[in-house]
């Protein structure tokens, strides 16, 4: 589908460009701000990563996804916005969390409403550090592959795989110390 | 035991209410504007780009037309020349015959004129905007 749109775009058609503003935003918008940590940011970061896509579609290499290289846009745009600005370190250094963790964590959360568990994740999230949110957004929400992690981030493949696994087990010993915390009766 | 597909699905599962969503309803209708100007822009800028393109063909034609013919623009305009006569034998010597046309002179300076302008028109317009700073 993307293919069709962006052939018409390209001969001229450009209101049909809307259809991946419609269908990329929330994602990109996702990506953004858990880069550069604030809502205006982010959404101007996605704005002009709309416009950069538009404005070298010509260049646009047909054997990645579009999806990819907009997203690849997007990151480099919100890691440069970030830099410019005052970087935050990375709040939390978590020891591997067992197996065992991984299940507790996963019965706790799902006696959580809906609302809880949006603010409990994303809270979580805050207290990764950028690289570790930026990973675990692209391959479990987006799901993009690691092949493709690897073109939007600069990361090798080996390494994507290592920090992912890092990542995902600092998530969860968070997951763990916030649910004990404030749900302490369900764990 | 946990396996490594079910720590993923888990983590799927959980991951999933980080989407976030864009709130300003006007983003879609402020982007789509945006990207529409860039493409006026760009087409206004491929147009005068075509046009100067094909002006300096003509120009360069007549320029060799006149080469060819051995003909004076300058002669012509404001003097009595017998063009059948001129086109007959040349009689003055070709290099001094182009060079006293100035016409291709006159064709290169515009063209160079003009590609400044439209230089600076897309490094002004077609460069990225700065993005507006706003308050955390």
């Amino acid at each position: 589908m993307d293919d069709l749109y962006l052939r018409l775009v390209l001969e001229g058609n450009v209101s049909k460009f809307s259809y991946f503003i419609e269908k990329y935003k929330n994602m990109a918008f996702s990506i953004a701000f858990r880069i550069v940590e604030n809502r205006e940011d982010a959404e101007e970061i996605v704005q002009d990563a709309f416009l950069k896509a538009f404005r070298s579609l010509e260049k646009f290499r047909r054997d990645a996804k579009f999806s990819t290289w907009l997203y690849r846009i997007v990151v480099n745009s919100a890691l440069s916005r970030r830099r410019s600005k005052q970087p935050k370190p990375s709040m939390i250094d978590v020891d591997d969390a067992a197996d065992a963790v991984v299940e507790d964590v996963e019965s706790a959360y799902r006696h959580l409403a809906a609302v809880e568990q949006q603010q409990m994740i994303h809270q979580a999230l805050n207290e990764l550090n950028v690289e570790d949110r930026l990973l675990l957004t692209l391959y479990y929400l987006n799901e993009n592959s690691v092949d493709e992690i690897a073109e939007i981030t600069d990361i090798t493949q080996g390494n994507i795989k290592m920090k992912l696994h890092r990542a995902r087990t600092k998530m969860y010993s968070i997951l763990h110390k916030n649910l004990k915390s404030e749900a302490g009766s369900l764990l | 035991m946990t396996t490594h597909s079910n720590i993923d699905d888990s983590t799927k599962d959980i991951l999933k209410h980080s989407l976030l969503e864009l709130t300003d309803p006007r983003f879609h209708e402020t982007t789509m504007k945006k990207i529409m100007r860039v493409s006026r822009r760009r087409r206004l800028f491929d147009n005068i780009y075509l046009g100067s393109l094909i002006f300096i063909a003509i120009d360069t034609l007549i320029a060799l037309a006149l080469w060819m013919t051995h003909l004076n623009i300058v002669d012509v305009a404001f003097h009595f020349v017998n063009v059948p006569e001129k086109l007959i034998p040349p009689t003055e010597q070709l290099e001094k015959i182009i060079l006293s046309n100035g016409f291709l002179q006159y064709s290169f300076l515009i063209f160079a004129v003009l590609m400044a302008a439209l230089l600076f028109i897309e490094s002004k317009f077609h460069g990225f905007e700065k993005p507006k700073q706003r308050g955390n």
